[in-house]
């Protein structure tokens, strides 16, 4: 890993006018990533993780926008650049997994082609010829989508190609969304959730898939999930997020085993843990709230046992807890 | 946590299911038959299962997609008419919709929805959009039998008021609710009926976590308070470990293997069940396990396997028997298991007596 | 709005207490509306214009003393008011047979608008009735019905409706008739194919295990969902009904030629276009604004109805 982290987010805010107000999606939030480092970002609904993916990227649909902030890219800041710039960034720099594949692959073309689609338009095989007729630029291509088919798992690819997306299982289709985002070689794999709608088994085959890619390409990873287990798992840093806001974030063996933070304190705590039959969980009180209306200072206050008077008073910075670079966002640690 | 029940005490299983066989037809049109030559498939969803729940225990019901565990919650709910088989409650067979039901009182005939009832996994489309809450929830009241609309609505502010709402939300509509409450609205309709038995269909796999833990926990208290037997259908083998007293695993419409919690999250025996185990993320360093990544999909409920349905993808595979024979169900300790690695154990033998089937014979 | 009313009430009293309730929640439901139809004035100027029509069409009589099936042959073709030969007598001119135009369009209305809400209305009942049959206990019946209706589908509209009418000969309810026989297809496919996906919801099944019989499901409980949608696709095909009604006038098909009908009016005055073309223009315009008010209000109804149901 060099020095230079490979991305850089500094005061993310990014809003939602809503008819009520407008909505804090993601709130000043500070991020670092190494190459080949692999982030979690934690949280639950509502609490823009999977925002700050979409506007790593700049997808952040209208009325939406990103009102602050930089997102450093090797050093390029992402949200000056034209839309033509951008569009050289997305899917062969930095790639997104989504969710659920069955709605993110187009039904009416084959998956091979899908994958194609994403070299071609990043013109990654270059003819002299335009390309309708330029064969030997074709058949090269074939070739690079076969070949990633083969590294991410889908059996007879020559078979495969052909075959479209709803002949597909839940699990080959993850596979072949991943396919895509890789073809091209980026840098950097943003995930938002994509094993919650996969069964187990199969989420744990995705996963070993994507520790493999992490570890042989050296393709660093920002995994968005609700499930506090994958990410204990599979990454090497995690980031709690809560309301819009970061509120813990360190080494993964830090933030799960010596959590600083209340509601990651009461997020651990409300799930039962395998091994410990006897253990009561504790939910959380409450609800999230709205995020139009967030209150001054921490936004956990109303919901946290340890809430003192002064967590409303102000916005609350990071305090260092633990080592290597553990933080949390709680004046319990000031 | 509910009480187990002593098998020695003659008690009879509060719901035994034996033989039970859901098949679903897949009929292509009358062209594509005839001219075509298109068969009809068949899917089977659930394929022989032989299952008991003791009265006040929780049986959490575990496997992947497709292999059949909702199609076999609603036919314990008499939502879907098996294709095969019977179902018992407190040892009476069920006669089409109706079972004979015992109470101090006397013996009547009652449709089995007073006894049994159903919790959904969707907050979203298990409430009809277009009712209020005090509608949602009188529908079943007025089929328990309370005709007068006054005595009606104090039931219904009564169990909102049980499960955590109250009666400022009689005259809303589902879509102002969140998952968590809307949740909670479908257990306080599963409850109007004042059944003896819930199927809780994945009640907590659409919502957060930590409101996953608020009506878990809910569910627990109304398990103690009303003493319900549940059957807890769950993909997410955390909760399941949770709340269940025995678990049973599915696997392609059969049922793989069955036991007490702990002893079968433990030392799993069946190999699907090792895998299951072994892929579940875990936080606790400690209680992770060696990866076993199994080869190949989840097979589809239309084409099943000859002989052990899950040997195309078994690490564990014995030889040519697994593909042949579909291997009996063996008591290994405490457990149940349908898997050849274990023939050498005695077949299983059902753990109860039942004393006679027939109303005639009863008592 | 809670259980607190005395427990020893009367039964009389309870029933009212709940009719109270359901009241409350109509008058809801209709401040609702009002507001979302007031933030929409594309749509509330099409409904107000509707009930325009609407009161011509009822209070015809009162609008006007002429006959508008006889005229006066001394005045034939006379010009609207603003021509110099015009007069207020006869606002917008006379026919060929000295009728007065306005009178006649009044009178028109009542055409209009019955052809357009009984043949909406009967196919509204039929394609219903049969698609919440047919996508609640499919089977043969759904087979049947389903390729009839893919059978009447293929004819085009006017042709099939010409087809009928002269077969049947002129005649309000042989209009009424032609204009049903293919109209409740439409209703037929929209009903049944909401009617397959309710069905699979969670919802339907809970009322199943509360112990409710079929015919209460279908009614109670699925019916109330896919209602918005009946309504939504009515409103904008009676615009259709109605330019089909004018069509088969226009061809002599349609009410018989005594019947002031705006169709026929337009064809009568083909012949004096150029000398004076009030008396095929007018009724033409008294079709456009009609369909089109029709048109914007259910568009606007159809906002108003759907985003508010999938709030989620």
């Amino acid at each position: 890993m060099s020095d230079t982290p490979l991305l850089e987010i500094k005061n993310l805010t990014t809003i939602y006018p809503t008819k009520r107000g407008n909505v804090r999606a993601v709130d000043g939030v500070d991020l670092t990533l190494h190459e080949g480092e692999i982030l979690g970002i934690v949280g639950e609904s509502g609490c823009g993780k999977s925002t700050v993916l979409l506007s790593i990227l700049r997808l952040i649909r209208k009325p939406g926008r990103i009102a602050n902030g930089h997102i450093l890219f090797k050093g390029r800041d992402l949200l000056t650049l034209s839309g033509r710039e951008m569009r050289e960034i997305r899917g062969k720099e930095i790639a997104m997994i989504f969710q659920d594949p069955l709605s993110t692959l187009n039904p009416a073309f084959p998956v091979g082609e899908q994958i194609r689609e994403s070299l071609r338009l990043h013109h990654i095989v270059n003819g002299r010829l335009p390309w309708p007729l330029d064969r030997a630029a074709r058949s090269k291509e074939k070739e690079i989508v076969l070949k990633i088919m083969e590294e991410v798992g889908i059996p007879s690819p020559m078979d495969r190609y052909r075959s479209y997306p709803h002949q597909f299982s839940g699990g080959m289709q993850q596979r072949a969304l991943i396919a895509i985002a890789l073809v091209c070689g980026p840098s950097l794999l943003l995930a938002d959730e994509p094993t919650t709608a996969l069964d187990v088994t199969i989420q744990a085959q995705i996963l070993d898939l994507m520790r493999r890619i992490n570890q042989e390409r050296g393709t660093a990873i920002i995994l968005v999930t609700h499930d506090l287990g994958v990410a204990a798992e599979f990454c090497d840093s995690i980031a709690v997020m809560y309301a819009g806001r970061i509120v813990e974030q360190g080494p993964v063996d830090q933030v799960i085993g010596n959590p600083q933070h209340p509601y990651t304190q009461g997020l651990l705590e409300s799930r039962p843990r395998l091994g410990e039959r006897g253990r009561r969980i504790h939910p959380i009180p409450g609800n999230v709230p709205d995020l139009v209306d967030l209150p001054e200072g921490c936004a956990f206050a109303p919901r946290c046992p340890y809430a003192r008077p002064e967590c409303t008073e102000g916005p609350i910075p990071f305090y260092p807890v633990g080592e290597n670079g553990h933080v949390a966002r709680c004046i319990l640690h000031a | 946590m509910s009480v187990m029940v002593d098998r020695n005490t003659q008690q009879v299983p509060l719901i035994e299911a034996r033989g039970v066989r859901k098949h679903f037809l897949l009929r292509p049109g009358f062209l594509a038959r005839t001219l075509a030559r298109a068969q009809t498939k068949i899917v089977r969803a659930v394929d022989g299962v032989d299952l008991h729940i003791w009265p006040g225990e929780t049986l959490g019901l575990v496997g992947e997609s497709g292999c059949g565990k909702t199609t076999l919650g609603r036919v314990l709910t008499r939502l879907y008419e098996p294709t095969a088989g019977e179902i018992y409650f407190e040892g009476h067979p069920l006669r089409g919709d109706k079972v004979m039901y015992v109470n101090g009182d006397g013996r009547e005939e009652v449709h089995f929805y007073r006894l049994a009832q159903i919790i959904f996994q969707n907050p979203y489309s298990s409430l009809n959009p277009r009712k209020t809450v005090r509608d949602i929830i009188g529908v079943p009241l007025r089929y328990r039998g309370i005709t007068d609309p006054l005595e009606r609505e104090e039931e219904i502010v009564r169990l909102l008021r049980r499960v955590g709402l109250n009666e400022r939300h009689l005259d809303a509509y589902p879509h102002q609710f969140s998952g968590g409450q809307r949740q909670r609205i479908g257990i306080a309709r599963a409850l109007a009926m004042r059944p003896k038995f819930i199927v809780a269909d994945e009640p907590v796999s659409s919502l957060d976590v930590s409101i996953q833990a608020q009506v878990i926990n809910l569910l627990e208290e109304l398990q103690e308070e009303y003493n319900l037997t549940y059957l807890f259908i769950a993909h997410d083998l955390s909760v399941i470990y949770y709340i269940s007293d025995r678990v049973a695993v599915m696997y392609l419409g059969h049922i793989v293997e069955e036991g007490p919690t702990d002893a079968l999250f433990e030392s799993p025996k069946h190999p699907y069940t090792q895998a299951l185990l072994a892929a579940i993320p875990r936080v606790n360093k400690k209680a992770r396990r060696e990866r076993i990544i199994l080869r190949g999909n989840v097979p589809s409920p239309i084409d099943p396997p000859k002989g052990c349905p899950f040997h195309p993808r078994c690490f564990a595979k014995k030889g040519r028997i697994c593909e042949e024979e579909y291997p009996p169900t063996f008591q290994v300790g405490e457990q149940r298991v349908a898997c050849w690695l274990y023939d050498q154990y005695p077949v299983a033998q059902p753990r109860y007596t039942t004393t006679g089937t027939r109303e005639e014979d009863h008592d | 709005m809670s259980a607190n009313v005395p427990a020893h009430s009367t039964l009389i009293s309870r029933q009212r207490y709940l009719w109270g309730i359901r009241l409350r929640m109509w008058q809801r439901n209709a401040v609702d509306f009002w507001r979302e139809l007031r933030q929409r004035p594309l749509a509330l100027l099409g409904g107000i214009v509707i009930l325009i029509y609407l009161f011509m069409a009822i209070a015809a009589p009162y609008l006007t003393t002429y006959d508008p099936t006889r005229g006066n042959l001394r005045m034939r073709l006379e010009p609207p008011f603003w021509y110099p030969k015009g007069s207020w007598d006869y606002p917008l001119g006379t026919d060929a047979q000295g009728r007065d135009l306005l009178t006649r369009i009044i009178y028109g209305s009542r055409v209009s608008l019955a052809v357009g809400f009984l043949a909406i209305g009967i196919s509204v009942v039929i394609g219903t009735i049969l698609g919440l049959l047919a996508g609640y206990f499919r089977g043969r019946f759904d087979n049947v019905i389903s390729r009839l209706a893919d059978l009447l589908l293929a004819f085009p509209y006017l042709i099939f409706a010409i087809g009928v009418m002269a077969f049947l000969g002129p005649g309000f309810a042989n209009l009424i008739l032609a204009l049903t026989f293919k109209g409740w297809v439409e209703f037929f496919r929209l009903v049944r194919g909401e009617m397959l996906a309710e069905k699979t919801k969670e919802y339907v099944e809970a009322a199943r295990v509360a112990g409710m019989g079929h015919w209460a499901i279908i009614v109670k409980e699925i019916l109330p969902n896919i209602v918005h949608s009946i309504f939504v696709l009515g409103t904008l095909r009676m615009g259709h009904m109605i330019i089909m009604e004018a069509s088969l006038s226009f061809l002599g098909l349609g009410v018989p030629p005594h019947i002031p009908a705006w169709g026929s009016m337009v064809a009568a005055g083909r012949d004096y276009l150029l000398i004076a073309w009030w008396v095929s223009t007018f009724p033409g315009l008294a079709i456009l604004f009609l369909v089109l008010a029709i048109n914007v209000f259910g568009e606007g109804l159809r906002d108003i109805l759907d985003p508010r149901l999938k709030i989620e």
